[in-house]
């Protein structure tokens, strides 16, 4: 069994299996076959610029070089922050009492998603459980692996149960009159992937 | 600039800018004082492969494996795939000159195949000639941020005078009654908006938020309640 969920509200601890939900097993999906003459499915492959090498699925890999050609191993490489400062890793926190605090609802409509958990309660004080059900959130830290950077995770119930919404923050920006949106060119088109139409409602 | 055309509660459109919120991954991956690029190599050739060292070696692929390398080819693996164009092989692993026919499968929950058809190619629907409607279906904020899952935020922009009192005006609306309300694309805004042709439908709340003579309206998309999948059919 995967690592619970731990969290600590004004003293009280929460625990809480998990399981990741994701849109295809609600709704299903949908995706495209390309396929033969004869109606058989085809083989997507790759050709090379060059025109030398069929590429088909398995025969690449990807790495980070040296500018003298050497492979660096994605065990040596380290996390840096954009002025190239050295970071220290940050511990995975499943399995491990995360400290949690009640949020503004702002902060939950400013998350941008990542991933959510459907949680089975394996221990939920009365005082949590009523925080829950008032309608608040509470944040605490998330990270699933070891590695230079915690996501922010979201505690709600609703009537379906509890669940965690893990991503990261965006910063709306305040908009005045004065503001003058320049022209950018910039294509904001996002890769959209192909599930199947939206039956929610 | 990405432009969307949208209708008020007055019947009263405009079309103004767009910008996708994201967020700005805080670190990257590297070695110190070094400059590093990350690249794409070819690490083996077809003979390389599974499918093919399992036939040519049958009961010996093992041993072969751990004897002569059957897996490398020095010469050819390590070559830098700097770009390449996709192909189609046929399903005999012929190459095919013409464009595939392509068909659309639907999913099931449960991981089965329902349903075989012809795609049908879905243009977007923001920039239309039909407004994104405002439906007048309103809901608690603290509602709607439990209910469903947000996977993209859109800020709504004026692109001048007249359409900063047009979104200033809706943003304090909705500030003022503490609620989102559903927006939706088509001529009675019932349909999910799409963004871009073949795009992901999504259900549109606009949140509203002022500060003085500041504002922001917020487009928060979801494509996903936050329910639980029903167990018979996700099995």
């Amino acid at each position: 069994m995967a690592k619970l969920i731990q969290i600590k509200f004004n003293g009280e601890e929460a625990q809480f299996s998990h399981k990741k939900v994701d849109r295809s097993k609600l709704y299903g999906s949908r995706k495209r076959i390309p396929l033969d003459p004869l109606g058989e499915n085809c083989l997507r492959c790759e050709l090379s610029d060059d025109g030398s090498t069929l590429i088909m699925t398995g025969m690449t890999s990807q790495g980070y070089f040296d500018n003298d050609i050497n492979w660096i191993p994605n065990k040596e490489l380290i996390g840096m922050d954009l002025s190239g400062k050295v970071l220290i890793k940050i511990p995975a926190t499943l399995g491990v009492t995360q400290e949690a605090s009640l949020c503004e609802l702002e902060m939950l409509l400013d998350l941008a998603v990542d991933s959510i958990y459907q949680l089975e309660p394996e221990e939920v004080p009365k005082s949590i459980q009523t925080a829950l059900e008032s309608g608040k959130t509470l944040n605490f830290p998330f990270n699933y692996r070891e590695d230079y950077h915690a996501e922010s995770a979201y505690l709600i119930l609703n009537e379906e149960g509890y669940f965690a919404l893990i991503g990261n923050p965006v910063k709306p920006e305040w908009m005045e009159l004065e503001q003058v949106l320049e022209e950018s060119f910039e294509n904001e088109v996002e890769d959209d992937n192909d599930d199947l139409d939206f039956e929610m409602f | 600039m990405r432009k969307l055309h949208l209708m008020n509660k007055e019947n009263r459109d405009a079309t103004v800018a767009i910008t996708s919120l994201k967020y700005a991954k805080p670190f990257e991956m590297g070695l110190p004082n070094k400059d590093l690029k990350f690249k794409r190599y070819l690490s083996a050739t077809e003979e390389n492969l599974h499918k093919h060292l399992s036939s040519l070696h049958g009961d010996n692929y093992a041993s072969q494996l751990i004897e002569s390398d059957p897996e490398i080819d020095i010469e050819a693996i390590g070559k830098f795939i700097l770009g390449s164009d996709v192909v189609y092989l046929s399903n005999k692993g012929e190459l095919l000159y013409a464009p595939p026919k392509t068909v659309e499968v639907i999913i099931a929950p449960d991981g089965t195949e329902k349903e075989r058809r012809d795609p049908e190619n879905i243009p977007g629907n923001v920039d239309d000639e039909l407004p994104v409607r405002w439906t007048g279906k309103k809901m608690p904020k603290s509602k709607v941020a439990v209910r469903f899952a947000f996977k993209r935020t859109i800020q709504l922009k004026h692109v001048d005078g007249l359409t900063y009192d047009y979104l200033f005006d809706m943003a304090k609306e909705l500030e003022d009654e503490d609620v989102m309300v559903l927006v939706g694309a088509g001529s009675k805004g019932k349909e999910p908006l799409i963004f871009q042709a073949n795009g992901m439908p999504y259900r549109g709340f606009l949140e509203g938020r002022v500060d003085g003579k500041k504002y922001q309206l917020l487009l928060h998309l979801s494509n996903m309640e936050l329910k639980r999948p029903n167990l018979e059919t996700a099995k």
